[in-house]
């Protein structure tokens, strides 16, 4: 059952009325069961390795409540079985270079692992350094680890956050909140299928031959992938903080306008949010953070984004990708006082609208250029990718090259619109917070036009149906 | 429930009543804009003619009855009300189940089926043999099934026909197969969702107009056919409509429409005439002169006009003998659906002659079912034509002698003059002219015809009521090699069309 099905889509509503009409004693249990269910229905071989982190991580939890055992051999012991899981998952031997498994696939390919493991370990964490309580019921521990909405990629919630929520009625049969949750589901629905795959079509075409076009193309195929890339992870975030929503459980969002950035560093506040602070707090400030002197921060930094990096692939496409993030911030606080200098002496105004486009555009082209690493099968790849962006091919815009990328020539004038209006929606998020209030202020004529209109669009110029493979995102990848 | 509580649940439930009716609302329409119209206009005309209780004859089978049998020609030459049913690719479970799909909506008397394909052995159809794509069976069955509406029935059909779930689904929710079609919807979508479906206007039939160039034409095996080995899929389900019809006391008929025949495709013919006499059925075997197969096909399998008029015209014949149909011409009942549409049908042929970006085989096919226009068709000495074996055949018919034969081997001009019978019944009057023989005083719709060859490029070509005009000299096509033109009941002329020859190709000169 994805996300992207009818059966979730019959599943999420019962779920719902589940959730609202059960108990508060038994709101665990029945989260619990549904959680299990929609994690057999991606396959039952992964219900054993969600059972035995969360297993692994609540016994730690338990060891650690008691206060008779050190704190770091049970959270070293813990982090060793769980992060092993997810190494043997991942080790270049046993996996191919994307990532998948060839010689373990048949056992060591559960679905969500890493999200759900870092998920568990946090609360470990947590609970070691007294931030949070011990969980002592086990349906509820496990109903948090297994949660169904971000099972398979997050967002990777804080015990502290969910744990609380199960011990209250949920307040989502709020008419608002119904109302948020149906809106957000729709934009999600929305970034997916209308726009994430159909950015696909061009960024397959143009990777798989990379040769076969001028410079022009292969750098709008890396806008795509940009983009591609943000609309199919953020949409899966926000179908699962509605979903979760629905479920009567408020989740923290997982993007804000990353694109919108105007620096690198800022750019990782409002990307991935959950993985970036779970990095933050378990890696970085563990490390040291940026309290043991300058160049043990950017040591710190450079090892935070190649843990990063090597989260997401084994490959090692992927720690390059890591380590340039750690570069561009590294590279940044150094050249801090030089770009200061030359701000003072051309006599820009840092909170001018120019001079804004331009740190959101140089941030933009930056992180554009790192995601060339994070797509490429391999460092061959990325590097004859890279290279022929540098051909100088302008012509391409209007010699019907762009028509020519597995999109009939209506779907890329379409995309110009929806992109705009992605990015209209990024600067209302920034700028007034939840994008679903925001409409519902607006006059019922409005929200019904948008509503209705959504659902059509979704339904009529979404990419499903027949030879569609259901909903499989990015992220359920890494 | 307080007062307040209830007014505040009816403003709550208002809105969401309103968005879930509008959303059902927009995705009826969706579905109807969006839908592929093939099978709606395929059987628009059925649905209507079935409520009126109009369909004697019901022509089930595949693309080669599609092709090959032309409802409106039985109706002009018999006066029976016939349906084609065929469908592209349908293996025979496939018009088992057309045939109970239909039957729920009339009760013909007579039931034609075509035979072929008989030897195929797969039940499922997106689980087709080796040589079948089952993308494209799949795509082909949407013709067949998409205009019925989901009832038991076509769900029953559905389980039997497709084995995937998925691809089941896109016949019970076919928005999950045409919703991609916004990018590609033309002004004809938005008539029907204003107008609804009009049919195509041939019942169900399709008009191909190509020359098959190069016909694989198998030699006659003689003695090696036998009947197919074992029972087939394709066996099994004939026999299950066969004794459904017997069942419903329908007369059925067997046949296989003419097509080159390769040895599995006789050997299933063989097999379909053992189970006819099995059930005590006629089997009709067209006679072999039907068709000519160098220029009746459109492509290999499928016969093109002439060759669906001739094949029509033999069944017409048969049927007239085997079963007791009624003829229907003259009743007043039939007169806005056959007879309005056979007139329609005819103009549309014409038209096919006339029409700008139709090649010059195109048109000399068309012209031979053309019987409310005349033709006048001039090549001259030099011609690349004359070694064009198929467009001889073709001007041969259409002459009705074989005259054009001796211009071809003597390499002169030739000129026919096609004059139809004054009532536009179908007979015809032609003349011909080739080496140094003229005509006079030839009695056209335009006037008196006079043709003289006078040098190779100077013809002439006038009536007597007007000797000013020659037909056959313009300077600025004067090296054009073949030229035709055609005219009305009421002496108008179209437009001299020019061709030159390339080989055995014609580019059409403006």
């Amino acid at each position: 059952m994805q996300f992207v099905s009818v059966a979730f889509l019959i599943f999420l509503p019962v779920a719902a009325l589940c959730s609202a009409f059960a108990p508060v004693r038994l709101r665990p249990v029945v989260l619990l069961v549904l959680n299990l269910l929609f994690c057999a229905s991606l396959g039952w071989e992964n219900l054993p390795f969600l059972g035995l982190v969360i297993l692994i991580t609540y016994l730690s939890g338990r060891l650690l409540e008691n206060g008779t055992h050190a704190t770091r051999p049970v959270t070293a012991s813990c982090t060793v079985l769980c992060v092993g899981l997810l190494v043997l998952h991942r080790l270049p031997f046993l996996t191919g270079a994307g990532g998948q498994s060839h010689v373990l696939s048949a056992i060591l390919a559960p679905v969500g692992l890493s999200f759900y493991t870092l998920q568990a370990l946090s609360y470990v964490y947590d609970v070691a350094a007294g931030r949070q309580e011990t969980e002592r019921h086990l349906i509820r521990y496990a109903a948090f680890v297994s949660f169904f909405p971000t099972l398979v990629s997050g967002p990777i919630t804080r015990a502290g956050v969910f744990l609380p929520q199960l011990q209250s009625r949920p307040a989502v049969w709020n008419w608002d909140q119904i109302r948020c949750s149906i809106l957000q589901l729709l934009y999600g629905y929305f970034l997916k299928l209308v726009v994430a795959e159909r950015l696909t079509i061009i960024v397959d075409t143009v990777y798989r031959k990379p040769s076969h076009y001028g410079g022009l193309v292969v750098f709008i195929a890396s806008l795509c992938y940009s983009m591609e890339l943000y609309c199919d992870f953020a949409g899966y975030s926000i179908i699962a903080i509605a979903a979760a929503r629905l479920v009567g459980v408020e989740l923290p969002d997982n993007f804000n306008a990353p694109y919108l950035a105007d620096s690198v560093s800022q750019f990782w506040h409002r990307w991935h949010i959950s993985l970036s602070t779970w990095l933050k707090d378990y890696v970085y400030i563990p490390l040291g953070g940026n309290r043991r002197g300058k160049w043990r921060k950017y040591l710190n930094i450079l090892l935070t984004f190649a843990v990063s990096g090597l989260w997401h692939g084994s490959g090692l496409t992927f720690l390059i990708w890591g380590l340039l993030h750690g570069v561009y911030q590294v590279l940044g606080a150094l050249l801090q006082p030089l770009r200061d200098r030359l701000v003072e002496i051309l006599g820009l105004r840092r909170e001018s609208f120019s001079h804004r486009l331009y740190r959101v555009l140089t941030t933009f082209l930056l992180v554009d250029l790192a995601w060339v690493w994070f797509r490429a099968p391999d460092v061959s790849k990325a590097l004859q990718i890279l290279r022929q962006m540098t051909h100088f091919s302008p012509w391409e815009l209007w010699d019907g090259s762009l028509y020519q990328l597995g999109l009939a020539p209506v779907e890329v004038w379409l995309l110009l619109p929806v992109l705009g209006l992605i990015l209209v929606a990024d600067h209302l998020q920034a700028s007034k917070g939840d994008l679903s209030r925001v409409v519902l202020r607006q006059s019922a004529v409005f929200r019904l036009c948008v509503e209705v209109g959504a659902v059509l669009i979704i339904v009529i110029c979404g990419i499903w149906g027949d030879g569609y493979v259901a909903g499989r995102f990015i992220y359920a990848g890494f | 429930m307080h007062h307040t509580e209830t007014k505040q649940f009816l403003r709550r439930l208002v809105p969401v009543l309103l968005f879930v009716l509008l959303v059902v609302l927009g995705l009826i329409g969706a579905t109807k804009l969006l839908e592929r119209k093939d099978s709606r206009v395929k059987y628009a005309s059925f649905f209507q003619e079935a409520e009126e209780g109009h369909l004697d004859i019901l022509l089930m089978g595949n693309s080669h009855v599609i092709n090959g049998i032309s409802p409106l020609r039985l109706w002009q030459t018999s006066g029976y009300t016939a349906y084609n049913m065929g469908g592209h690719g349908s293996p025979m479970q496939a018009t088992y189940w057309e045939y109970r799909l239909a039957r729920q909506y009339c009760r013909p008397q007579v039931v034609v089926v075509d035979t072929y394909m008989l030897e195929r052995d797969y039940q499922y159809l997106d689980e087709p043999d080796d040589i079948t794509d089952p993308d494209t069976t799949i795509e082909q069955l949407h013709l067949n099934m998409d205009a019925f509406p989901l009832n038991r029935m076509k769900k029953e059909a559905l389980e039997d026909l497709i084995h995937d779930t998925d691809k089941r689904e896109s016949f019970r929710l076919t928005l999950r197969v045409y919703h991609d079609r916004w990018k590609s919807l033309t002004e004809e979508d938005f008539r029907a969702l204003q107008k609804g479906y009009i049919g195509s206007g041939l019942m169900g039939a399709e008009i191909r107009t190509g020359i098959n160039r190069h016909p694989a034409i198998t030699a006659d095996p003689g003695s090696e056919v036998t009947p197919l080995q074992s029972e087939t899929v394709g066996t099994k389900y004939l026999r299950r409509i066969i004794e459904s019809c017997q069942e419903d006391g329908i007369q059925i008929i067997l046949t296989q429409v003419p097509f080159n025949t390769e040895l599995a495709d006789r050997e299933a013919t063989y097999t379909a005439q053992a189970i006819a006499a099995e059930y005590g059925i006629p089997f009709f075997v067209f006679p072999q002169d039907t068709v000519d197969l160098m220029i009746d096909e459109n492509d290999d399998g499928h016969l093109n006009l002439m060759g669906m008029i001739r094949a029509t015209d033999a069944l017409g014949a048969f049927l007239q003998q085997e079963t007791a149909l009624v003829d229907h011409r003259g009743d007043t009942a039939y007169d806005h659906c056959y007879e309005q549409l056979a007139g329609q049908h005819q103009l549309a042929i014409t038209n096919r002659v006339m029409a700008e970006e139709s090649g010059l085989l195109e048109k000399l096919l068309a012209a031979q079912a053309m019987e409310d226009q005349g033709l006048v068709l001039y090549i001259n000495s030099g011609s690349g034509l004359w070694s064009d074996e198929a467009a001889l055949r073709l001007i041969e018919r259409l002459a009705g002698t074989p005259a054009v034969w001796e211009a071809a081997a003597g390499d002169t001009p030739y000129l026919l003059v096609r004059e139809p019978h004054a009532d536009g019944q179908g007979a015809v009057n032609c003349w011909e002219a080739w080496g140094d023989g003229s005509l006079e005083d030839v009695p056209s719709a335009i006037g008196h015809l006079y043709y003289y060859p006078v040098e190779q490029r100077f013809r002439f070509l006038y009536t007597a009521e007007d000797m000013d005009v020659n037909y056959l000299y313009d300077d600025a096509h004067i090296d054009e090699d073949v030229r035709l033109f055609c005219y009305g009941p009421d002496g108008e002329t179209t437009p001299v069309q020019y061709f030159r020859s390339m080989g055995t190709d014609y580019l059409r000169v403006k």
